[in-house]
């Protein structure tokens, strides 16, 4: 949808005191947008009564802050929404704590009825803050979450920390999806998100972007260990990056003296998914030795049970 | 557990296909498979390991119906390696939907890929056919061989795109 078609769309908008579901893609819509334009659109959206499913592809910009808004605080009136998508994948760079810190999620707290909540947050330069991230306790009937923090700066231990906090609170939470920043997430706050896994008892499908994130085996055995505890029937692990070059004999000394290799928690983990329908692991870029070899063939025959 | 997508790790040392080959025996025990995808994405394997890989899946012939193998590094693997997947996956009789990759930097003989596809033909339920493989062939004898295959299966969807460098049937 562009500026030009403003209208057409405010007409189909009419239309929307009936329908159940609605997509904007605004994504390309330009950056001068008027305010009172989309006020009206949005004041048409919240009187659709009946309204059950919202996609809103609207990314953020700096110059049309105020419109991204607009959009959120217009949320407040779909009590009756079930499923929502949002996506605000940020398109301006700027030092942190300028404009994104008024950025507020805190209307989404009426969306009592809420049942899926897709969240894109991506290229944000700072985190969405605890006040935002704390509105998800608000939506207790919520079972399935995706939360898209890839690309995100500044994702602090104390955000993580929170979130780990908030997510066993969402007791019916039965599928998460989570993209997790290409680096520059501290260890600790891994590890405490990590250990919330293991309290979303109702959870049977996790979706687990790792991005570039490097994993070491202490962050790997806490993340299998939190998971081995939970009734999954889905399970997608994913960590991105281009293998690296064989090493030399020198090179990979240094793992002889290892303990524990970073996949072997991984692999113990899965003797527990007895009722585990779906798997799936992209570990190119993992190195792995005999010993893990034959571990994982025999975790996998487990599986099969 | 009826769907398993894995890319697998690599060696941690140069040459280590003992592991990996005890890990393809491991296929063998997961016979309720519905649905499998195999990428060897940093491992070099030769004929050895990919015989093994479809020779294992023989057990699964009961419910896979959606078999996806990627092969990304070619460098090793022998002209033979064709027969040996046709070996293999001809008692795969459930599959529907099947996908084989093998990494550019191979080329094989017509007669090889025509070969293969002749033994393919034993699996009747298959609706979708995927080859992504490198080998000289006319246009001409390409389309005569699909449309042979066409006429004694339930192929819904094997469109030719040719190109020199990749043969490609979806």
């Amino acid at each position: 949808m562009t500026h030009s078609c403003f209208p057409y769309s405010l007409q189909i908008s009419s239309a929307c005191y009936h329908l159940d579901s609605v997509a904007l893609d605004l994504m390309k819509v330009s950056s001068q947008t008027e305010l009172s334009e989309v006020q009206i659109w949005m004041s048409l959206i919240e009187k659709a009564s009946s309204l059950k499913t919202l996609h809103l592809y609207r990314g953020l910009d700096n110059s049309d802050f105020e419109v991204s808004k607009a959009y959120l605080e217009s949320f407040k009136h779909l009590k009756t929404l079930e499923n929502l998508t949002i996506d605000l994948t940020c398109s301006f760079s700027e030092p942190s704590n300028q404009t994104l810190s008024k950025m507020s999620f805190t209307h989404l707290s009426s969306l009592a009825n809420l049942k899926s909540l897709d969240l894109t947050l991506s290229c944000w330069t700072d985190h969405p803050g605890f006040r935002n991230i704390k509105v998800l306790q608000s939506l207790s009937k919520l079972e399935q979450l995706c939360l898209d923090l890839s690309d995100c700066s500044n994702i602090d231990s104390t955000f993580l920390r929170n979130l780990a906090l908030i997510l066993p609170s969402l007791y019916e939470l039965k599928r998460f999806k989570l993209f997790l920043p290409t680096s520059g997430i501290p260890h600790e706050g891994r590890i405490a998100l990590f250990s919330s896994f293991k309290q979303l008892y109702q959870l049977k499908d996790l979706y687990l972007n790792l991005k570039k994130a490097r994993l070491d085996h202490t962050i790997m055995r806490i993340l299998c260990n939190n998971l081995a505890h939970l009734n999954l029937t889905s399970l997608k692990i994913i960590q991105e990056g281009q293998p690296q070059k064989p090493k030399s004999l020198l090179q990979r000394l240094p793992a002889f003296w290892e303990y524990e290799q970073r996949l072997t928690s991984l692999f113990s983990a899965l003797y527990g998914f007895n009722s585990l329908e779906s798997l799936s692991l992209d570990l190119s870029v993992f190195e792995i030795s005999t010993k893990e070899f034959k571990h994982f063939s025999l975790a996998l025959k487990e599986l099969n049970c | 557990m009826r769907s398993l997508s894995l890319e697998l790790p690599r060696f941690d040392s140069g040459n280590d296909f003992e592991g990996l080959r005890r890990f393809l025996w491991g296929l063998k025990g997961l016979q309720k498979l519905n649905s499998l995808c195999l990428a060897f994405k940093g491992i070099n394997l030769r004929n050895k390991e990919v015989e093994l890989v479809t020779l294992n899946l023989r057990d699964c012939s009961r419910y896979l119906e959606d078999l996806e193998l990627r092969f990304e590094h070619a460098e090793k693997l022998g002209n033979e390696v064709l027969e040996y997947i046709g070996v293999g996956l001809q008692s795969l009789l459930s599959l529907k939907t099947l996908s084989v990759l093998i990494g550019k930097g191979k080329v094989f003989q017509k007669e090889e890929v025509f070969g293969l596809l002749n033994r393919l033909g034993i699996l009747k339920r298959l609706e979708s056919l995927a080859f992504f493989l490198e080998f000289p062939v006319s246009r001409s004898e390409m389309e005569a061989t699909m449309m042979q295959m066409r006429s004694y299966q339930n192929l819904k969807r094997l469109t030719p795109s040719i190109s020199r460098s990749e043969v490609r049937f979806e």
